[in-house]
């Protein structure tokens, strides 16, 4: 029965178990109900978290920079983005701000371009000034433009980059929830040039 | 010594002159012109500016941010919203005239004002409920330089802060 159990348990387990035959009649004795305990407990360690679980069916976006629109976040700071049964929650430690998909008018994807500064900076005083060269380097994200209303029915919007990958992700998802999505052709603007 | 008694009395009368006047133009200003509520409407684009869908939006953003700094005002609507009753309200429009995209990489590389970013706009300010014309200009925002040439953004910011500092300086 023992061994039934652990039979698909790392060696760790396989070992207490041994060790219980083979130090039987030394000073190192196990009983059998702690042997069952730790089995137990490395079998329950084996499962993934229902924590895990939960983020697993409610997908969410990190490090997304925000542009414009949250309120107390500040330009280009990094915000994770969750989405629930009853709309998006935009979070970062310090800010929670959640926009509902009912006040959502619309959503607007646009391809963009964002340089990094602060590599940039770091290259430079790498490379002795060569490394400024690395300002000519983009990197493609996806621009989402949210339009939505307060609760008094005032015209709100918050703008948000995201990679590409997380673009596409972020489209079928509000597709599935009915927001609309526009996404204009040939733009290619960006807020970093 | 006569004549050091005589130079301060001047400079404290004149003093004491310019605090008076500026209270009565402060003063003045409360009573005609005073607002403490400001609504501000989306921004139209001018025929031909290709000004892209996320600046239209930023600049809004940026002009209420900017708006909610000034003393004295009590709330900035969004366009949509109520109007408070028996106040009197700024309402704010205006007009995306110039844009010029710009490049960051060419700001920092070659400087001397290439890849420069450029929004042109004509703001005009109405008595929301009498739908008065009270004052009207073109202002503009650029980034020209700055840390790594600068983000384009800035133009948006630089746009949001004028218009902010007028509307201060003729209404608050």
């Amino acid at each position: 029965m023992q061994a039934d159990l652990v039979a698909g348990q790392p060696r760790m387990s396989i070992l207490l178990l041994g060790g219980f035959d083979q130090f039987s009649n030394s000073s190192l004795r196990f009983s059998p109900a702690k042997c069952l305990f730790i089995a137990a407990l490395l079998v329950f360690c084996s499962f993934p978290s229902p924590g895990h679980c939960i983020a697993d069916e409610q997908p969410g976006f990190q490090k997304l920079f925000h542009l414009v629109g949250i309120p107390g976040l500040r330009r280009d700071e990094r915000v994770d983005l969750a989405t629930n049964s009853d709309g998006l929650s935009f979070q970062t430690k310090k800010v929670k701000y959640q926009v509902p998909y009912a006040r959502i008018h619309q959503v607007l994807l646009l391809r963009a371009d964002r340089r990094y500064e602060g590599r940039t900076y770091a290259a430079t005083l790498a490379t002795y000034g060569i490394g400024s060269l690395f300002i000519l380097k983009k990197h493609h994200v996806d621009t989402v433009v949210l339009d939505y209303v307060n609760e008094r029915g005032g015209k709100m919007g918050i703008v948000i980059q995201m990679e590409t990958s997380q673009g596409d992700q972020f489209k079928n998802l509000l597709n599935g929830r009915g927001v609309p999505i526009v996404e204009p052709e040939g733009i290619s603007e960006s807020l970093s040039k | 010594m006569r004549s050091v008694r005589f130079l301060t009395a001047v400079i404290a009368s004149a003093f004491v002159l310019t605090s008076f006047a500026a209270a009565e133009k402060k003063a003045g200003k409360t009573a005609e012109e005073k607002y403490e509520y400001v609504q501000v409407n989306r921004f139209d684009v001018g025929q031909g500016v290709d000004l892209p869908a996320d600046y239209q939006l930023t600049i809004i953003e940026d002009l209420n941010k900017e708006l909610a700094k000034i003393k004295g005002m009590k709330q900035v609507l969004r366009e949509g919203e109520a109007l408070p009753e028996a106040q009197r309200v700024l309402l704010v429009t205006g007009v995306v005239t110039k844009y010029k995209k710009g490049n960051q990489a060419t700001r920092y590389l070659v400087g001397f004002g290439a890849g420069s970013t450029v929004i042109d706009a004509h703001i005009k300010c109405y008595d929301a409920t009498t739908k008065e014309l009270l004052f009207e200009r073109d202002v503009d925002g650029k980034v020209i330089m700055g840390i790594m040439g600068g983000k384009s953004e800035g133009a948006n910011n630089g746009l949001a802060k004028e218009i902010a500092k007028d509307i201060k300086q003729k209404f608050f």
